[in-house]
Formats: structure tokens, C-alpha cells, sequence
């Protein structure tokens, strides 16, 4: 710790922090652009110029560490001179276009030019003209207001891991570009968006639609992945208008994915279902709430319609809430089905409790990650991010899989084979750690052997812990636990899996390739199923289906009775995200034509059919009966909880991030990116 | 009692009525104040606060670029404005609804507007049957200043050094 003086204030600071660092942490503002705590310090805007004792010169609060004894003003004559004229000549090539611009109203350069520049302008010659540059359909630009502070560059070098735009020119000429006929194709570029501090880079399917002061924010949470990141949706006149990220440093810092970002143009897309729809012939019929209710009635009811052990299949995915899939476990169990199938979409659950067993900014305090399979980058970018972090930060990460994913970051060391061949490496890792014999070996499975410490950590990435080949390995790894105390992780996607495996225990979710009487599907995708034909051919010999989805897909065909759910933004509920942390979020806009929460729609339908304690008056009162069912139980080891999986799709699933749920895969914007980018 | 003698003096001599009467006849024959409205109006200041209108250029392309300004600061909250990208990339406004009934002719909105699209006219004679009839939209607007756009121009340019 160093004594400083801001101001003539005395303060404690850490040593080698910056001035700006200090003067943040004691709320003392100094004014600046380039300079973004989770970026690199570029010190080229110049507008955090301060005066500092017994320098001749003043200097850049970002880039000059804290010495003890230094005295810093903010405030002074010196340091507002500097100021004023910084903002002067930043302001010579900048365009008063405030009116038109997107940024007006929330433009840093807008509120520092009111609060420290000078209020006339004694620039009469003409400005300067940058053409605009294609960045792809997320991002537009608008290069003439750029202030070169190059912090988007930064980003996409530093957390975005490929450097996708540069600073070409110096002097007047500087300006931003992307490679050559590129676009920026990061699955994180929208966060250029808010980093940009003026409006040079703007959302490209935001753009005039509303001013920041017209919107009223909402928080919710990101439905995409399993990170759970929060988000703040503005909404204006009942419509979401954009997301923005909410800060929050243990799960997704100040980031969040374009996934997050753009998904909410999927809301008003034209295959919204407007009414419950009933199948008459090879047509739909729109129905009201009240025929269709008694339409179930008359299927599920027990007085008119007993059904045996398990003729009713119900088909969820892993998007659904806490309180839904309490409410839909009730029902089930009511009409005679033993075990909701949630989470249908990928393979069964092989091990119990597959969740990332610790928080998530934890991670980064491990020496070491060994990332045993996993799509991470078209799974959940943003811890992908913190990885990269740690590669930048000198620390290993071990890459074992069966497709050589280019994840953008440092490599230790890899090893690329099928999933048969698993288990012999990590038996020869075993071999190499439990013999102790110094051999003159020198190949990747000896580099991570050498590794593995209790500051390594194993990350099982979903593919491959359901996957039956994982059943032999789980033996090998556990001995290895025993070895070596390294920690273990698991990632699932779902952004509910965690709290769907709390909540029902070790639950298995394979559909059984059998006859129903009756089907109910919610907010369930033919694309968002691995075995596409295995799902069709089920619904295909079950007598009635049910589809409760807000879009009507591929699919709903083969459904007789299509209830409008709503999308994320329309719901309230309860997530669980990977760490097991329980985030719950209201409704940011009211449900759109007649189309219901899905909790709702369950609870009146247990009344319909005389299901006991269906009594629930809002979804608070559902979430303390939900929440309390939830286990603690924590992974240390790997369990196999499923020994005889029936049925098993074998094939690799490659996924993509734009087409991971049914908001997504709305969204016209995100449609229009290039996709599957990570494949090799 | 010298007080009361004259005040008894006073009401029987209709003193204070004859008084009155002076002042009434001295009107009768002054220069008259009052006009016959509608046929004679009374003058107008260039900076009047009448019925609003939208501008255009001399070229027909719409001023208003759907900023705003004039829907944030108008404290009736009397305006209401859409926007979105048009088709040539430029920024211009869906909808633009004044209602009348609530706006207090205060002149923010032409205050705040920064290519002088939004104005307000020299007319005050207008009404509406209905509730309804007063709300302007922008079709209405655009046509009001189309209509008066040379008296428009010509108060602007006046104005244009005060402001």
C-alpha cells in the first residue's frame, strides 16, 4: 500500500495500480475514452491528462502507477487547461450530427464535452471524411465520428481472441478498418457496441428505432446459455428495443454474447403463434384459451380418459424454468408418467450432478484447465472468454477432443482423436503419474501428466459426458482425482440443466422409441433435437400431441392441439446456471396476441383436470415450493447414474451457436452472420 | 362632525356618481381600443405561437430527422414521434402526432429543434368538433407547412438574428 494525495485528500492505494485506478475506487471522476478497466491501457485519447507535483508535465491518470507520496489534482488549473484543449481537438474532426446520431443521449463524448470542454469552437475548416465499412449485419458503423481511442480493437485482440479490426493510417488519416472485404465475425462483437464511446460503432438492427431516454430497462437473464448472464432489456411501448449487459463480475463481467444480445428480434417474428390452434383435417382451426382447456380436458382428465403407467409422454427442453418443470413434474406424475423428459434435446444424462462445481470466476484462480471435449465456443462464449484470459495470463489450458475446435487462445498442449481413443490416453496419463519411472518420454500425454496438481482443473464438456463412451472413462478419471487431487467440472448447456438435475435428482431424458396414448410438447424444436427421425416417429405413433411453443416450426404438423407459450422476454421464472447459483427474473414486456406463460398455462390446466394442490397464485409462491426441492449435492467424483441407456444417438452433434434455441434461430440479424465459423 | 356633515353633503349631492360619470364620458368621445373581430384582426409578432407545422427544404425533402428533442422537451409530453431507417440510410420519423389538446403552445418544440422542422404558425383560428380532430399527425402537419411555408420562412429570417 502507498500513500497518495488526490486533490489534497490522502488515500490508501495498492501499489503499481494507476492514478485512474485509485481515483475510481474513491469516486473521484477523471474524464476519459480510451481507457476500459477489462482492456489494455492504450493512453492515446489524452482527456485523463493530470497534474501531478513536481512533474514539469502533466500526465495520463490511466498509464502512470501510484508512487508513495505523489500528489495528483484533478481539479486544476493546469489539469482543466489540458482538458479543454484535448477536447478541442478531438472535437475538430468529430461531426455535430448529435440529432441523428444513436449514441445521443448516452455518448460519452457528448457528456464530457458539456462537463470539460470549452463551449465555443474555433474550427472553421473543413473536417475530415472516413468511408463506412460493411461490419457484418450486427454491428453498423459510422466512421467519421470516430475518436481512434481503438478500444474496440483491443477488445477483439484481447477478450474476442482474434484481432478483427485494426488502426490503419496515422495522423489525420488514421482510422478503423477490418481486413479486406471481412466482416468482424466474433460470436462476442457486440460488445464493440457498448464499448465505443462515441457512436462511430452502433447496433446495426437498433439503429433509429428509439432514444436511450424513451426506454424503460428491465433486468432478465440470459435464456441461451448456461452462464445465465444478466441482461438489461430496454423496452419501449411494450416491445424490447435492444439488450444491453448488466454488470456483473462474477458471471459475465460487463460482456455478453451476440446470442444475448440479438436474440430478442426473434420476438416479433412472423411465426408467432397468435391463437391456440386445433388440427381439423390437415388444417388448423383457431381455438379460444377456453375450447382449447377443454379439449384437454376431455384427453386428460382421469374421470373421462384413464390413462395406464406411462402412456403419456411429455417432452420438454432445458430452457424451461424452475417452476414450470415443478408444476409439469406434478402434472406428469397426476396423469399417470413417471418421469418428465426433460431436456430432450441432447444425449441422456450419464453421471450425477454435471455442473461446473464451484463459481465461475474461480475458475481463473486455477494453474492449469485441461478442456476435455466441449463446443465451448459455440456453447457458452463467455467463460470461452475467461479461458483466453487465462492463456494471456501465462496459465495452461490442455485441450483433449475429438474436433480440433480453433478456440482462439494460447494451446498448451492438445491431443485431437475419436472418443474410443479417450481412455486410453488417460490410462497411459495414469500409468505415466502412478509408475513414477523417469522415462525418457517426451509426448503431450507426458506434458499434461506433469500438470495435473491440485491447481488443475478438468472440464468435461457436455458432448462428452453423456456420451456413452465417458462410462469407461469415468474409472480412470476417478483414479486420477485420487492421485493427483485435480478438480473437476462438467459444462452443460442447458440454461436450466443444473437446476432441472437439482431438482429431479438424477433424471433420464432419452425419448423411448415406444407407443403413446398421448404426447405434450413444450417449447420443443425439431432442430433443437439430436435424433431428429427418433422424435418424429414418436409423435408420429402417439394418438394425441400437444405442442406448446410461441412459433409454429417444422414440426407442428404432426401436432393436434398448438398452445401459443411465450418467448424468454414474456415469462417469469427461475434459472439455475452452472454454478448452481438460483437467478430468477420477471417479465420485461407483456405477452404478445393471446399467447400465455408457459406457467400458467400448466397451472390452468391442472385445474382443468382436477390436479390436487394446483392452487398457486403467482409464480413466487411456485418458486419457494420449487426452490426447496433442489439438492446441494456437490461433484467431487464422477457417479454413473445410467448404466442401461436404451436408446443412444453415437454421432457427433456439431452445434451452432445461432441456431441453439427457437429465439435464436428468429432472429434475422444472427441468421444473417456466418455460421458454424469454428469448424476447421 | 365636520366629517359626518360632509360625508352627509356629499351623498346627497350624487358627488361621487357625477365623478364617475366624468371618467365615462371622457371615453365616449376618446380614440376607440376595441376591433371588430373577424373582420378587422389585430397585428402579429413574428415570434406568434400558433397552430404547429413541419417543414420542408426547397428541394421537398423533409426537414424533421426524428431526433427527438422536441418529444423530450415538451412539457405536456403533447408529441409523439416513431422513427426508423429509411430506405436511402437516412433517419426520418414513421409518425409525428401533436396533440393539440394537451400542448400548451409553450414553443420548446421549435426551440429544441435543431434543422427548424417542427414550427409554430401565426394561425390561431382552428377547432376541432371532436375530441379527435385536434390530434395532428404528420400528413396534417407537413400540409399546414406547406400551405404557409413562405409567411414560415420569411418570420424565420426575421427572428434569425435574436436567436
Amino acid at each position: 500500500m502507498v500513500k497518495i494525495k488526490i486533490n489534497g485528500k490522502t488515500f490508501k492505494a495498492p501499489e503499481k495500480s494507476t492514478i485512474i485506478q485509485v481515483a475510481d475506487d474513491n469516486g473521484i471522476e477523471i474524464p476519459r475514452f480510451c481507457y476500459h478497466k477489462k482492456l489494455s491501457i492504450a493512453a492515446n485519447c489524452r482527456m485523463c491528462l493530470v497534474e501531478v507535483k513536481n512533474f514539469p508535465k502533466p500526465l495520463p491518470a490511466c498509464a502512470t502507477q501510484v508512487n508513495e507520496g505523489m500528489e495528483i489534482f484533478t481539479k486544476s488549473k493546469q489539469t482543466k487547461d489540458c482538458q479543454q484543449s484535448v477536447m478541442e481537438f478531438l472535437l475538430i474532426n468529430h461531426p455535430l450530427d448529435c440529432p441523428i446520431c444513436d449514441q445521443g443521449g448516452e455518448c460519452d463524448l457528448q457528456d464530457t464535452a458539456m462537463a470539460y470542454g470549452s463551449p465555443k469552437s474555433r474550427y472553421q475548416e473543413e473536417k475530415r471524411v472516413v468511408l463506412n465499412k460493411n461490419l457484418g449485419p450486427l454491428v453498423s458503423t459510422d466512421l467519421n465520428r470516430c475518436i481512434q481511442c481503438s478500444r474496440c480493437v483491443r477488445f477483439l485482440k484481447e477478450v474476442g481472441g482474434m484481432q478483427e479490426l485494426g488502426l490503419i493510417g496515422r495522423g489525420e488519416h488514421a482510422e478503423i478498418s477490418a481486413y479486406v472485404e471481412k466482416s468482424v465475425d466474433s460470436e462476442i462483437s457486440g460488445n464493440i457496441i457498448d464499448l465505443c464511446p462515441v457512436g462511430a460503432l452502433t447496433s446495426k438492427p437498433f439503429r433509429y428505432s428509439a432514444r436511450t431516454w424513451e426506454m424503460v430497462r428491465k433486468s432478465t437473464i440470459s435464456p441461451h446459455d448456461s452462464l445465465g448472464s444478466h441482461l438489461e432489456a430496454h423496452v419501449k411501448d411494450g416491445n424490447v428495443m435492444r439488450v444491453l449487459p448488466k454488470e456483473n463480475e462474477d458471471i459475465n463481467e460487463c460482456w455478453i454474447s451476440d446470442r444475448d444480445r440479438f436474440s430478442y428480434i426473434g420476438i416479433n417474428s412472423e411465426d408467432r403463434i397468435k391463437t391456440p390452434l386445433l388440427k381439423t383435417g390437415s388444417n388448423f382451426k383457431p381455438i379460444s384459451w377456453d375450447e382449447a382447456f377443454h379439449t384437454l380436458e376431455r384427453v386428460f382428465h382421469p374421470s373421462l380418459n384413464k390413462f395406464k403407467e406411462d402412456e403419456v409422454a411429455i417432452f420438454s427442453s432445458n430452457q424451461i424454468t424452475l417452476e414450470e418443470a415443478y408444476l409439469l413434474d406434478k402434472l406428469a406424475s397426476y396423469v399417470g408418467t413417471k418421469q418428465v423428459k426433460f431436456d430432450v434435446a441432447n444425449n441422456p444424462n450419464l453421471i450425477a450432478n454435471p455442473s461446473l462445481n464451484g463459481m465461475i470466476g474461480d475458475v481463473e484462480s486455477f494453474e492449469n484447465i485441461i478442456l476435455l471435449g466441449s463446443q465451448l465456443r459455440n456453447e457458452n462464449p463467455l467463460l470461452l472468454q475467461r479461458l483466453r484470459k487465462m492463456g494471456n495470463a501465462g496459465k495452461t489450458i490442455n485441450i483433449i477432443n475429438t474436433v480440433d475446435f480453433d478456440l482462439q487462445l494460447t494451446v498448451s498442449n492438445k491431443i485431437i482423436q475419436p472418443i474410443k481413443d479417450f481412455q486410453k490416453t488417460f490410462e497411459h496419463i495414469h500409468k505415466i503419474l502412478s509408475t513414477k519411472v523417469a522415462k525418457k518420454e517426451n509426448s503431450t500425454e507426458k506434458n499434461i501428466a506433469n500438470l495435473l496438481s491440485e491447481k488443475t482443473l478438468l472440464l468435461v464438456g457436455e458432448d462428452i459426458y453423456t456420451n456413452p463412451a465417458f462410462m469407461n472413462l469415468t474409472n480412470v478419471i476417478n483414479q486420477l482425482i485420487d492421485l493427483t487431487s485435480m478438480k473437476i467440472g462438467c459444462l452443460p448447456t442447458g440454461s436450466n440443466s443444473v437446476g432441472l438435475q437439482q431438482m429431479f435428482g438424477n433424471y433420464v431424458n432419452h425419448i423411448d422409441d415406444k407407443k403413446y396414448q398421448a404426447s405434450i410438447s413444450l417449447n420443443l424444436e425439431l432442430e433443437d433435437i439430436k435424433d431428429k427421425s427418433l422424435f418424429e416417429r414418436v409423435l408420429k405413433k402417439s394418438k394425441f400431441n400437444v405442442g406448446v411453443t410461441p412459433f409454429l416450426n417444422k414440426n407442428s404438423k404432426q401436432f393436434d392441439l398448438i398452445l401459443p407459450s411465450t418467448t424468454h422476454f414474456e415469462n417469469e421464472g427461475t434459472f439455475v446456471n452452472l454454478e448452481s447459483r438460483v437467478q430468477s427474473f420477471s417479465q420485461t414486456i407483456s405477452p404478445k396476441f393471446e399467447s400465455k406463460p408457459l406457467w400458467k398455462i400448466l397451472r390452468v390446466l391442472g385445474n382443468f383436470i382436477d390436479c390436487p394442490d394446483f392452487t398457486f397464485e403467482s409464480c413466487s409462491e411456485i418458486k419457494e415450493k420449487a426452490v426447496q426441492k433442489l439438492s446441494k449435492n456437490k461433484l467431487k467424483r464422477f457417479n454413473l447414474i445410467n448404466q442401461q441407456v436404451k436408446h443412444h444417438s453415437k454421432d457427433f452433434w456439431l452445434k451452432d451457436i445461432n441456431n441453439s434455441d427457437a429465439l435464436v434461430r428468429r432472429s434475422t440479424a444472427l441468421q444473417n452472420t456466418k455460421r458454424l465459423r469454428s469448424e476447421k | 362632525m365636520r366629517k359626518l356633515v360632509s360625508n352627509i353633503s356629499k351623498s346627497l349631492s350624487l358627488y361621487e356618481l357625477l365623478k364617475g360619470m366624468k371618467l365615462t364620458l371622457s371615453y365616449f368621445f376618446a380614440k376607440k381600443v376595441t376591433i371588430q373581430y373577424p373582420e378587422q384582426k389585430t397585428p402579429q409578432s413574428p415570434r406568434f405561437r400558433g397552430l404547429h407545422a413541419l417543414r420542408r427544404y426547397p428541394n421537398g425533402e423533409e426537414r424533421c430527422i426524428a431526433c427527438k428533442l422536441c418529444e423530450a422537451v415538451c412539457p405536456a409530453m403533447a408529441i409523439t414521434i416513431e422513427s426508423e431507417l429509411r430506405e436511402d440510410n437516412s433517419r426520418r420519423t414513421t409518425r409525428y402526432d401533436i396533440d393539440l389538446t394537451k400542448c400548451i403552445f409553450c414553443g420548446f418544440c421549435e426551440e429544441s429543434c435543431p434543422v427548424d422542422s417542427i414550427v409554430e404558425t401565426r394561425i390561431f383560428e382552428y377547432h376541432g368538433e371532436e375530441r379527435g380532430d385536434l390530434l395532428y399527425t404528420k400528413d396534417m402537419l407537413l400540409d399546414v407547412g406547406k400551405k404557409y411555408e413562405k409567411q414560415i420562412a420569411k418570420d424565420r429570417q426575421q427572428e434569425a438574428k435574436y436567436r
